[in-house]
């Protein structure tokens, strides 16, 4: 089960979060995704990726071997978690998804002006990955990745 | 492999992110301030702390990396694999002082420190959506 301050943490809309998989020969794949969700008993992460970010090469490795890392943090503070676990399922999104997609993406980019400044949101508005993916995991593990000396800290 | 469009995700300007995997077979996220263009067919990593990124490819040299141009944020993913580590040199001033600089930028000076320069062989490069 995640702690609640984490949950608390990572349900904020906006924060930059990306996952990664492996294949067979051990070979890594990394995307980033646009947005997530906790599930009600805080035991399970649905995450969004565009269907154009490698997402046949991530499906077949997670249905191979159901191996998910997803890493998530904070622009500014630098706060940072990786949550590691086993790929449970995964669908094209509905209207609901996009919708939420869109909010996160909206936040995010707002994040973005504060440290780019403005002419950040000319670059936004022309940015369209298109369809999504969502991808539910369940949580085994989650590290702390905060640069600093606690870095790679394990929650138990 | 590595074509004179991809250069401005090479400068730092937004934090890249790295997938390792251990020879278990359990991948690793990291976020990394910094890939280095070294030449066409190689980029090089800062290695700042001795941590699950660098344990992993010691015992799996097999990585991917993702690259963000500020200018219009495209992206490219990178499969890369470990070639060397080094410690001085060119390659080593001209990180150790990019890191520096990136530090100041966001908060964290005195929290980066440059203990080698990881160069890797560019295996593929594949434009987001292409």
């Amino acid at each position: 089960m995640i702690p609640q301050q984490i949950v608390e943490f990572i349900s904020q809309l906006g924060l930059p979060m990306s996952f990664g998989t492996r294949d067979a020969d051990l070979q890594t794949s990394v995307s980033h995704a646009w947005g997530m969700k906790v599930s009600d008993d805080s035991e399970k992460i649905t995450f969004y990726f565009p269907k154009i970010a490698l997402s046949e090469k991530h499906l077949a490795n997670m249905q191979h071997n159901g191996r998910i890392a997803f890493t998530i943090g904070h622009s500014v503070s630098h706060v940072c978690y990786q949550l590691k676990g086993k790929y449970l399922s995964h669908s094209h999104c509905n209207e609901d998804d996009n919708q939420f997609i869109k909010k996160n993406f909206s936040v995010f980019e707002n994040s973005a002006v504060e440290i780019y400044g403005e002419p950040v949101r000319e670059i936004f508005k022309k940015l369209n990955f298109g369809e999504y993916i969502s991808v539910t995991f369940y949580v085994e593990d989650i590290f702390n990745q905060t640069p600093g000396p606690g870095a790679g800290t394990k929650f138990n | 492999m590595i074509t004179p469009d991809m250069q401005p995700a090479l400068q730092g300007l937004v934090p890249s992110v790295i997938v390792t995997c251990n020879a278990q077979g359990e991948p690793n996220t990291t976020i990394i301030s910094q890939v280095f263009y070294v030449d066409e067919t190689h980029v090089a990593l800062s290695f700042q702390f001795f941590n699950k990124t660098v344990k992993n490819i010691r015992e799996n040299p097999k990585a991917a990396v993702e690259i963000i141009n500020p200018m219009d944020f495209s992206m490219w993913d990178l499969e890369i694999e470990f070639e060397r580590s080094e410690r001085e040199g060119n390659i080593f001033d001209q990180m150790d002082m990019q890191l520096e600089a990136i530090a100041s930028m966001s908060g964290m000076t005195g929290i980066f420190k440059l203990h080698a320069a990881d160069i890797y062989k560019v295996k593929s490069v594949k434009k987001l959506g292409s």
